[in-house]
């Protein structure tokens, strides 16, 4: 039995007991010396890896400026109009190629987790315990399809990860973003969407490539950069 | 001052390796789930260093980002998930807690996340609430009704 202890009148309400059997159950939490040894030897290793790529740049920019020396001969208009002409193709190319994220309304992400998946034959819609493979049949819009075989790999973005989906069965996550007007990226339909979850956006996109199925969420990553992220894809 | 001049991921780790690691395990699905999200969050600490400004923008950066990976974690985790959420939100949690520590435990573990974070922050991290606000990005009047709205609701589970 857990007794709570309320002390009225102060500003900030204050549970003692509470915040006591809290702290003393987070005291005892510690990441263990085998993962901190595990953690350092991995970062030192990102650590070597990265200043091995800034020697790299540092190269690539040593060699830029000989190239620039030695173009200094084109007369400097040409330069000028060649210029105004690669912004003036940059932002028509942005202002065409402007992808939007649309709201998808009445759906809440929270309630993905609940209700995540729907296993073969299952057309009810209810929630099953197996996770065996996708049904492929016409679901409920706010119901999650996931293909347990589906590849699954984190993307950087950023500050954050994009997590990516691969799966061959058809349209995974959630039913929903297929019924909104796709747009077009480097050839292919990509469908593009946000919920709220958990109070926050999550961002949604799926598209098919080379016959498989390409499903991603991000909750931390812009609509920039998760944008990137499938355009890195389809390379 | 640039926090890359004299930047060194041990003594990060031996500075914040603790703040991170129970924030990971409060917003985790496993213990293993706590420890990927550990390594992630230092392994990002490496790369985006020379982005970090100042000790406190570490500490806001570290909270941040370890709030970002658990989340994506979560969603990957539960995705591929065999059982419902109930059942598999205290799976891998050791059991040899006093009951009652368990038991508060998992009621804050069992809020949503935007409240479970800010009450950890503040009642275990002892941030203020204009700290919280800083590190979540999120307006002062907004961290004040979480806190209010989480107090509820944990009163309300462990009645």
């Amino acid at each position: 039995m857990v007794y709570i202890k309320i002390m009225p009148g102060l500003h900030v309400e204050r549970n003692i007991y509470m915040e006591q059997q809290y702290r003393a159950f987070m005291d005892r939490q510690h990441p263990s010396k085998e993962l901190i040894a595990d953690t350092l030897k991995k970062a030192q290793a990102e650590d070597e890896s990265l200043k091995r790529k800034m020697y790299g740049n540092a190269g690539n920019l040593k060699r830029a400026e000989t190239i620039g020396t030695k173009g200094n001969h084109v007369p400097q208009y040409v330069f000028a109009a060649c210029a105004v002409f690669f912004i003036l193709a940059v932002g028509i190319m942005r202002i065409n190629g402007r992808v939007t994220y649309t709201e998808l309304e009445g759906i809440n992400g929270d309630a993905s987790y609940g209700s995540y998946v729907v296993s073969d034959g299952d057309t009810d819609g209810e929630d099953v315990n197996e996770v065996t493979k996708s049904y492929l049949g016409n679901l409920d819009a706010s119901y999650y399809v996931f293909d347990s075989e589906a590849q699954v790999r984190e993307l950087d973005a950023g500050n954050g990860t994009v997590t990516l989906w691969i799966g061959n069965d058809g349209k995974l996550g959630l039913q929903s973003l297929y019924d909104i007007k796709p747009v077009k990226l480097k050839g292919h339909k990509v469908y593009l969407g946000s919920v709220e979850a958990e109070g926050n956006k999550l961002l949604l996109a799926a598209f098919s490539m080379d016959g498989k199925w390409y499903y991603m969420e991000s909750a931390d990553a812009t609509e920039k950069e998760m944008t990137e992220c499938i355009r890195g894809l389809m390379k | 001052m640039k926090v890359s001049k004299d930047f060194d991921v041990e003594k990060m780790i031996e500075q914040y390796g603790d703040m991170v690691y129970r924030l990971a395990r409060l917003n985790g699905n496993t213990k293993e789930n706590a420890e990927d999200i550990f390594q992630e969050v230092f392994l990002r600490l490496v790369r985006y260093r020379d982005r970090l400004q100042s000790e406190e923008h570490v500490r806001n950066w570290l909270i941040r980002v370890t709030i970002n990976c658990s989340k994506s974690y979560r969603r990957k985790w539960m995705m591929n998930q065999t059982l419902p959420l109930d059942e598999t939100l205290v799976a891998g949690d050791e059991r040899e807690q006093s009951e009652a520590e368990y038991k508060v435990y998992l009621a804050v573990k069992s809020l949503p996340e935007k409240y479970r974070t800010v009450i950890h922050l503040y009642y275990y991290e002892e941030l203020s609430v204009v700290e919280i606000a800083a590190c979540l990005n999120r307006r002062e009047g907004t961290v004040k009704s979480q806190l209010a709205r989480g107090r509820e609701m944990l009163k309300k589970k462990l009645e």
